[in-house]
């Protein structure tokens, strides 16, 4: 039934049942730490998730879109949120964009095919002091250039873990519910 | 705190007494009057402060603060500051900002008319827009179901439906996604609502986000008033269920255009089912009869009703010559409590047979006590489910029920012979058919340990023998699935239980096992009070079609037929001799019709060729059948006359609900086409029957009375209201219960005279049959979305109707080597069946499950005319 | 005295018979109809009502009722229903499926042209208005569509 990494669905489950007891309030914690390891959070995990909280599945949706850290279809290993908001528009964060996209030949808001990178267009990420500003997966630049974004993604895509989101198969898919 | 207590709130400077501990929102305008806007309260639902539409100025001790008055909650000494520039301000910028992303298409939406936010904005808001930016675009006609469309962009974000959802079916299918304007309310995705009770968020919803996708469009909410063309609202009632739960028609020019919940908040509170509100398909379909049919050489023909109407008498007439017990009539509970009863009087005296039954009648050994009130289920502390679907057979209690367990704290027992939806609620412990009376003794057997039950039952008839015979029913052998623990926790929860109640389905007290059942639930009722064990009866009228009399043994109110004194009773008032001998059940009937016994039958308002094969074959054999119905139903088919009725929008009538109580069905609209009301062809009937001349009667006058009138004499009824007047009269339950006297929201029948338990019986449970050439368990399965007439011409239902399938335990078909998905032929003593199967984990093991009512009556053919209980063979021709 | 009355009075009657001679050589006032149409009426004249399309050949009236409260007669009967979107009689979801003018309870006062929010009805220059039975006065939907001059905007978005 498990994967071929079985140690990381059990490290899924072990969150879970870590917040299972804690139902509405557990939610938004025990999404954040499955989407650590999952990557992103399918239906199936959700439905999931949402039986072993006891919480309605729409709950889960809703949160999932509310939050914009929290994705429900596959994203990017690494993943770039380029602020747009005012201070950083004044200091130059869509030309900064421009640049990224023509160097990385993606849309904002899509991801390589290969499954690599996310461009993302992302409001006030709170760090306007250092305008514009770059989120990479947790790393933080700014004022960012577009070359150090560049060079820094780079880095990132040696290090970066895959995620469980580049496979199909999932607990929740096989395992019968026993809530 | 109690609800009585009050407490004083200052609103603008005047102190006025409310009940304490209420929403500020409903303080102010149920009490005082104060016409504040919301959007996100509703009486029935919790506060959520959501659409900040109520806000005001409650005094702090740092001065006035806005709040929102709905989660403000009245106590001694509030302050509230309401007409002030501050408050009013706040209330019109909401309004302003509401308004901004709401679209402009009153003149499209279904709810321009009845609007909160039209009205609100007439009365509180800003009087003109200020916005001329591009407003956000969403989804708009986007179906949440088959039944109920979503506009999001009307959506206010009130949160009403997604509570309604929560809070009274704990289904929470709808839930906000997304931020700030961008928010919309969305199911998540490819799960339609399937809520049974869902179209309610239609009603509370404040704008025209959610539209009734059956009734779309075809009514304006403004359009009222005693002017042509205009939509007439007509308080009535819902006939689907024994609830009764009451709801308005809307009608236009004669047509109805929607179905909507009325309130009373002793049968329905606020709500009703989606069949109550979107099977509104039969009032007009196509299909509908709208003249009599005859039967010539082998073929129906339309006929004028004067001639159908004569063949009809002269058909009943020379038979009831012949032999009055070869006639026969079968009314129904879902026709109103007066034509029921002209049916049974026209029957007793004009043919003189007391073979007068109802599908779901004398076959069914259910004491029609009734609940002693809809509201009563909040007030049990211990809540037992047997052979009752609730969430498929009364949605709506339903919704009360879920409520009890998890608000009230209620435990719930669900014996079903299928883990149901609503097993999730409580202990589901799964009874087969026909083992219910073994579990009751069992339970009886533990429950009578405590000295609470033991003395409950010396205080009735037959207490200590039957203590001592019910020593011998301990064992759960005979109980596939049931254990000794789970067992021993509902013992445990009865008998600490203040006001248990338990309700059980028709199909529980049916059937080979009927009587043991039967006998099994008095005792219960002995031990845990009169009152506390209820039936559920499948039918709108399943009560009131007892109370006139459609039964084979009883005369109106329940008098039995061999009661002499009783039956000189209805001499008198009747003015015509009575037969004394207790007539055939439905069954019997249709049985003695297939031996040719039975060679006249009357049908009204019901289908016993959709009993099965069994029961088609016996209407075969009849020599002559008269039907009277909306459809040219299967039986109907087989008819020599067919008589076209109306249905029950089109006359005035009342029915009595599962609570015995009586209600008005008021007229919506003129019949369609010749059809007429069946208590107007009764009536007519009666006064073409031919005068019996004296002394032809085969009864003789007893000694010291004289000769009875001929019975026409007394069958100058010219409306329901006269037949009703007659009812109240004739019926001790329904004394005084005029039409006037109903009033909207109708009046409780006395219980009196009611069959109830009195005394023990000891009727040993047979066992559990076993047959190895049938090794399965036939379970029968109500759907709210039967196959039924009333249901099909809806067009909208189609995807929901029960699935024509068996349904089969995952386990056991592997076992079995069955393949779901493929034909199986399903075979019983009584026929055999072709169906394809299907698996589902609810089904018990050894059990085949099957809807009523699916097309060509498989279950049905199956049971046969012994009803639940039946053992089956499934194979699979290609399996093997 | 009396010349001066004679003189007077042949004066009046020569000054009204004048009046009586000289339209005696003009064109006359009134028009044979229908012999002679069409006759120039005014341009607000009220006569009997159209129902207009949007250029693309949707319908603009929208099944919504409004005309049919405003009129002060009870004329106009209109069942509403939902347009299939593939192939949609008007923009939007909804549409008249029926709709209907009584000319003989309509008084011509034009409320209906006031309350349509997508001026679909409007009162045109038709006045002849004479038929054969009672039903023939009744205008049906496909009567109403097919004014003499097609898709008359009056505003470019209603």
């Amino acid at each position: 039934m498990h994967s071929p990494q079985p140690e990381r669905w059990q490290q899924v489950d072990e969150i879970i049942q870590r917040w299972a007891t804690h139902g509405r309030s557990g939610l938004l914690p025990c999404l954040l730490e499955v989407q650590d390891i999952t990557g992103y959070l399918s239906p199936e995990l959700c439905a999931h998730i949402a039986r072993h909280l006891r919480v309605p599945e729409a709950d889960v949706y809703g949160l999932i879109s509310f939050y914009s850290l929290l994705y429900d279809r596959p994203v990017g290993r690494v993943v770039l949120r380029v602020c747009d908001d005012v201070p950083c528009y004044v200091r130059g964060s869509s030309e900064l964009l421009n640049a990224l996209q023509e160097a990385l030949g993606l849309e904002p808001n899509k991801t390589t095919a290969d499954g690599a990178i996310t461009l993302e267009v992302h409001p006030c990420l709170g760090r306007c002091e250092r305008a514009p500003f770059v989120l990479i997966n947790d790393d933080e630049i700014g004022p960012a250039r577009a070359e150090d974004v560049l060079a820094r993604v780079q880095a990132h895509l040696q290090s970066a873990p895959s995620t469980l989101s580049e496979r199909a198969e999932d607990p929740a898919a096989t395992e019968e519910g026993t809530g | 705190m109690s609800e009585k207590q009050t407490v004083t709130v200052t609103i603008d400077g005047v102190q006025y007494e409310v009940p304490a501990n209420i929403p500020l929102t409903r303080a102010m305008r149920k009490f005082l009057g104060i016409d504040i806007p919301t959007f996100c309260a509703h009486p029935r639902l919790e506060p959520v402060g959501a659409c900040r539409q109520c806000l005001v100025e409650i005094e702090t001790p740092r001065g006035p603060r806005l709040t929102t008055a709905c989660t403000t909650y009245t106590t001694d000494g509030l302050v509230v500051l309401y007409n002030t520039e501050t408050a009013r301000a706040a209330r019109e910028a909401t309004l302003e900002f509401l308004l901004t992303n709401h679209p402009l298409d009153c003149p499209i939406c279904d709810k321009g008319g009845e609007c909160p936010l039209q009205d609100q904005t007439l009365r509180h808001g800003p009087g003109e827009s200020r916005f001329l930016e591009e407003k956000i675009h969403k989804n708009k006609r986007y179906p949440i179901s088959d039944l109920i469309m979503l506009d999001q962009e009307r959506c206010v974000l009130c949160w009403r439906c997604i509570r309604y959802l929560e809070e009274w079916e704990f289904k929470p299918q709808l839930g906000l996604y997304h931020r700030g304007g961008e928010t919309v309310i969305d199911i998540h995705p490819d799960h339609p609502l399937t809520a049974k009770t869902s179209g309610n968020i239609i009603d509370i919803c404040p704008v025209g986000a959610l539209t009734n996708r059956v009734a779309r469009f075809h009514f304006r909410p403004w359009t009222w008033g005693p002017y042509p063309r205009t939509l007439q609202q007509v308080p009535s009632i819902c006939i689907h269920c024994s609830q009764g739960c009451n709801l308005r028609i809307d009608v236009r020019t004669d047509r109805v255009r929607r179905i909507v919940a009325r309130e009373n908040m002793a049968v329905n509170d606020w709500w009703i089912c989606d069949k109550g509100r979107f099977a509104q398909g039969f009032f007009h379909h196509p299909d509908r009869l709208t003249q009599p049919l005859v039967r010539e050489n082998g073929e129906l023909r339309p006929a004028s009703w004067e001639e159908a109407l004569q063949r009809v008498v002269e058909g009943l007439h020379r038979w009831a010559q012949q032999d009055p017990e070869a006639v026969g009539a079968i009314g129904s509970g879902k026709v109103s409590n007066e034509a029921n009863y002209l049916l049974q009087k026209f029957f007793r005296l004009m043919v003189d047979t007391n073979n007068i039954d109802h599908r779901w009648g004398g076959d069914v050994l259910a004491d029609p006590t009734g609940m002693g009130a809809i509201e009563d289920i909040y007030r049990a502390d211990v809540i037992v489910l047997l052979g009752l679907d609730i969430a498929e057979e009364v949605p709506v209690l339903a919704t009360f029920f879920r409520r009890a367990v998890r608000r009230n704290g209620a435990r719930a027992v669900i014996l079903h012979p299928r883990r149901v939806e609503d097993a999730r609620f409580g202990v589901y412990l799964p009874v087969w058919p026909g083992g219910e009376a073994i579990w009751l003794n069992a339970l009886m057997a533990r429950l009578v340990r405590e000295e609470r039950f033991r003395a409950a039952a010396r205080r009735h008839a037959g207490g200590q023998a039957f203590l001592t015979w019910l020593s011998d029913y301990g064992d759960l052998d005979d109980l596939p699935g049931v254990t000794e623990e789970t067992m021993a926790h509902v013992v445990r929860l009865l008998a600490d239980a203040q006001s248990p109640l338990v309700l059980y389905g028709a199909d529980v007290v049916r059937g080979r096992a009927a009587e043991a059942n039967a006998a099994a639930l008095h005792n219960l009722a002995l031990l845990l009070g009169e009152d506390r064990v209820v039936y559920v009866g499948p039918d709108a009228n399943s009560l009131g079609a007892r109370d006139m009399g459609v039964l084979p043994a009883f005369l109106p109110g329940y008098v039995p037929v061999t009661d002499e004194a009783g039956r000189e009773r209805f001499r008198r008032l009747w003015g015509s001799e009575v037969p004394e001998e207790p007539g055939l059940t439905y069954t019997q009937m249709l049985q003695a019709a297939a031996d040719g016994q039975l060679k006249a039958l009357f049908v009204m308002g019901s289908d016993p060729a959709a009993d099965g094969a069994w029961a088609a074959r016996a209407l075969e054999k009849l020599a002559f059948l008269v039907v009277q119905d909306i459809f040219l139903t299967d039986t109907a088919r087989r008819a020599d006359v067919v008589l076209p009725a109306t249905t029950y929008a089109e006359t005035d009538g009342t029915f009595t609900n599962m609570e015995r109580r009586l209600q008005r069905a008021p007229q919506a609209f003129r019949p369609i086409g010749d059809a007429r009301p069946d208590w107007a062809i009764l009536v007519a009937l009666a006064q073409r029957w031919p005068v019996r001349e004296a002394g032809e009667s085969r009864r003789k006058p007893r000694k010291g009375q004289r000769a009875a009138r001929s019975p026409q004499a007394r069958w100058t009824y010219t409306t329901p209201q006269d037949v009703l007047t007659e009812i109240a009269r004739v019926v001790p339950q329904y004394a005084g219960l005029t039409w006037d006297a109903l009033g909207t929201s109708g009046r409780y029948t006395a219980g009196e005279g009611v069959p109830r338990p009195r005394g023990f019986q000891q009727v040993p449970p047979a066992a559990l049959p076993a047959e190895p050439e049938y090794p399965f368990t036939l379970v029968a399965d109500r759907f709210l979305y039967d196959h039924g007439t009333l249901i099909r011409t809806t067009d909208r239902f189609a995807r929901l109707l029960a699935p024509p399938v068996a349904r089969m335990h995952p386990e056991d078909l592997a076992r079995y080597g069955l393949k779901p998905g493929k034909e199986a032929v399903i075979t019983s003593p009584h026929g055999e069946v072709t169906l394809p199967l299907a698996a589902d984990p609810t089904v018990q093991q050894g059990t085949v499950a099957l809807a009523y009512s699916l097309p060509g009556a498989p279950l049905e053919t199956l049971m046969g005319p012994e009803g639940p209980g039946v053992l089956v063979n499934v194979v699979q021709p290609d399996a093997r | 005295m009396a010349i001066k009355d004679v003189y007077q009075g042949t004066r009046a009657i020569g000054r009204a018979l004048g009046v009586t001679l000289k339209h005696l050589f003009e064109a006359p006032v009134t028009v044979e109809s229908p012999d002679r149409e069409p006759i120039a009426v005014y341009p607000r004249f009220r006569g009997r009502h159209y129902l207009r399309r949007y250029e693309n050949g949707l319908e603009r009236c929208i099944g919504c009722q409004l005309c049919e409260a405003a009129c002060p007669t009870g004329a106009i009967y209109i069942e509403a229903e939902e347009n299939d979107p593939d192939n949609p009689v008007s923009p939007g979801e909804r549409y008249a499926r029926v709709y209907e003018i009584n000319l003989l309870r309509c008084i011509f006062c034009g409320d209906c042209e006031e309350a349509c929010p997508t001026e679909a009805i409007v009162l045109g220059h038709g006045y002849t208005l004479a038929n054969y039975t009672r039903r023939d006065f009744v205008l049906t939907k496909e009567d109403l569509l097919n004014p003499p001059e097609p898709n008359v905007v009056i505003r470019p978005e209603g």
